[in-house]
């Protein structure tokens, strides 16, 4: 049987309770009003009339903004919420990667709790036990097997959940945002498995706000607004909805709600770096998750950070292309004055270029091409 | 649509989770202490013979007649508290294996009841030990026991589905019933005989209201050596006909609203 997910008209209504709003005059009105005012049930779509279909091979990128409903349909796909109308069909095993720290008890051992969230995920003692050895080692705790694992840190305990949770290869992998925190080198260990994982899997659906990552593994697309589907089809004309999407509610004024919180993620590449005339010049292209094109950019070599002297932007139709932006000026040449350079050689290795809305307030690593690196080790 | 039995048959068929979960639970309480699990039998202990004892010497019975009566009906009445009071908060303490794709509720409830049968099966011999000092003891009513306690169980099991889905809608339902249980407890002739509420009067018919009394009843009787009331048969064959009614329709209906409840 083929490994499939088919989504026909589905809703999903869930009832909330909110407080009556009030004006509270003074302190003591607010404080009665918080006892006293009972709760007013609302019904809140989630998810309105979902229609798509995913065949085998298909990697599909779910897009939106914080509060879209990505996490709400990825567990309505997984069973746990059920449609209020509509139908979801999932053929083949499937596993979701939604909150992969949680379901442990903190005053049973580490090996205990392999057991017990294996077997929350339904595999079999036996076929576990061969398991917990791989397991331990993944997450680099073979020596912590038997300590209690509220000792664990909250690194440790991410790190064990991640391991138990790819540990089995099923047909379909649903995925709430990539794996979060750890060490470099876990990090390396994480990201190489959910290749695998990915590679060895049938069908992917993968929620996330970073548009690199999308568009470097998915070959589909869905976008989400406020629980409405906007646009379903292969992942380039996706990405361009969903800036378009962006720019729209930007030019709304809306995007200090959703899109600011924590959704608006800048990333971007530098592709050349030249010294020149005592002046380092900076190459390359920065976009961010809302389709704008942030201004703010600097340096930090040796330690020290280098905010940019000058920034003008260039035309990246190549870049514009490939991530489906509106806007092709996304590219930028940028200056930094940093003291006693000669060539680029002279930077270090340790060399980072950040981005961000203002110079100030540039925080986010780009990605440095290859080719820099091998100029900055003097190759 | 989720169905109650599908699901339980489902449950019995893959015990290891709940299993595993309940005993995790029980065993972790322990492991601070350096008596261990031995802390297990000693809420036994305090009730039966500390209460048992005070409350004998207070309505002069003696202590040897009225400490088989005392353990019998705590340790019923332990296990039917802790169902209701755990599965009240049985689903929201899952959460996270609910909302992970684990939504074969049966498993929570099954992993309260396990803990309780537990701590049933812990109690036993402190309450063998109370029997060894009755002369009132009847091996035969013993068996009875045995045949009747099924009947309990199956009680405790709609109880548990039904609890654990209202108080999944009404998270302020556990601390309420931890909050009576107190009363219940007082309420329910455990540390006090049932005979001395005659049926005619106000306390005796709220007494015989209480499904607890019958629960005891069915299972406390017979090892004294009392016949079973056969009110209390048809009082609990209806129960259990109308509780399960009501568990396979609320699972039916409202299983499906639980992961968003919580």
């Amino acid at each position: 049987m083929s490994v499939h997910i088919r989504v026909e008209n589905v809703s999903l209504a869930v009832p909330l309770y909110v407080q009556r709003e009030r004006r509270a005059r003074n302190w003591g009105a607010m404080f009665f009003g918080a006892a006293l005012d009972p709760p007013r049930r609302v019904m809140a779509h989630l998810l309105d009339g979902i229609t798509f279909e995913a065949n085998e091979g298909d990697r599909v990128a779910i897009l939106g903004r914080n509060g879209a409903g990505k996490s709400t349909l990825l567990r309505v796909l997984n069973g746990v919420y059920q449609p209020t109308s509509g139908r979801v069909s999932v053929a083949g095993s499937c596993q979701a990667l939604l909150n992969m720290s949680l379901g442990f008890n903190g005053e049973a051992t580490v090996r205990e709790n392999i057991f017990l969230r294996g077997t929350a995920m339904r595999l079999r003692a036996s076929s576990l036990r061969e398991h917990i050895e791989p397991i331990l080692q993944f997450a680099g705790l073979q020596e912590k097997a038997s300590h209690r694992l509220r000792t664990l840190s909250a690194g440790q305990k991410m790190r064990l959940g991640f391991s138990i949770s790819t540990s089995f290869q099923h047909d379909i992998i649903l995925m709430d945002e990539w794996v979060g925190a750890g060490d470099s080198d876990f990090m390396a260990r994480a990201r190489e498995r959910m290749q695998n994982r990915m590679g060895g899997s049938k069908l992917v659906m993968l929620a996330s706000h970073s548009v690199g990552l999308l568009r470097a593994v998915c070959n589909k697309g869905i976008v989400l607004e406020q629980g409405r589907l906007v646009y379903a089809g292969d992942i380039l004309p996706a990405l361009s909805h969903y800036h378009e999407l962006m720019a729209s509610l930007r030019s709304q004024g809306a995007h200090p709600e959703g899109a600011q919180e924590g959704g608006q993620l800048v990333y971007g590449c530098a592709e050349t770096i030249e010294v020149e005339g005592g002046l380092v010049r900076v190459q390359g292209w920065i976009t961010s998750t809302d389709g704008s094109t942030p201004q703010g950019l600097a340096l930090e070599a040796g330690g020290a950070r280098y905010p940019a002297l000058q920034v003008s932007s260039t035309s990246r139709p190549d870049v514009m292309q490939h991530f489906g932006l509106r806007d092709a000026s996304c590219g930028f040449r940028a200056h930094f004055a940093v003291p006693s350079v000669a060539s680029v050689s002279d930077l270090g290795t340790d060399v980072r270029v950040l981005g961000g809305s203002t110079g100030a307030g540039a925080d986010t690593q780009l990605r440095i091409a290859p080719a820099i690196m091998l100029a900055l080790r003097g190759a | 649509m989720r169905s109650l039995l599908q699901d339980l048959i489902a449950s019995f068929r893959n015990p290891e989770f709940w299993l595993l979960s309940s005993w995790l639970d029980i065993v972790v309480r322990y492991r601070q202490s350096r008596l261990g699990i031995l802390w297990l039998v000693s809420p036994s202990v305090v009730y039966i013979f500390g209460v048992g004892g005070l409350f004998a010497s207070m309505q002069h019975i003696r202590l040897a007649l009225f400490v088989a009566y005392v353990a019998l009906g705590y340790t019923v009445f332990r296990v039917i508290n802790s169902v209701i009071t755990e599965s009240a908060n049985a689903f929201a303490a899952s959460s996270s294996f609910i909302l992970d794709g684990h939504v074969r509720l049966t498993d929570f409830v099954l992993r309260v009841i396990a803990k309780a049968l537990f701590y049933f099966l812990a109690s036993l011999p402190v309450v063998a030990a109370a029997l060894a000092m009755t002369p009132e003891l009847h091996w035969s009513g013993l068996l009875l026991s045995l045949l009747s306690f099924p009947l309990v169980l199956a009680n405790i099991l709609w109880i548990g589905v039904v609890f654990a889905l209202v108080g999944a809608r009404f998270p302020d339902l556990s601390q309420f019933i931890n909050n009576i249980f107190m009363f219940v407890f007082l309420l329910t002739p455990i540390i006090w005989h049932a005979d001395s509420m005659p049926a005619g009067s106000i306390r005796g018919t709220v007494m015989r209201f209480n499904p607890l009394f019958h629960m005891i009843e069915v299972v406390r009787a017979p090892i004294l050596g009392h016949p079973v009331a056969t009110s209390s048969l048809y009082y609990l064959a209806v129960m259990t006909v109308a509780g399960w009614l009501v568990a396979i329709f609320a699972y039916r209906r409202y299983a499906r609203f639980v992961p968003i409840w919580i």
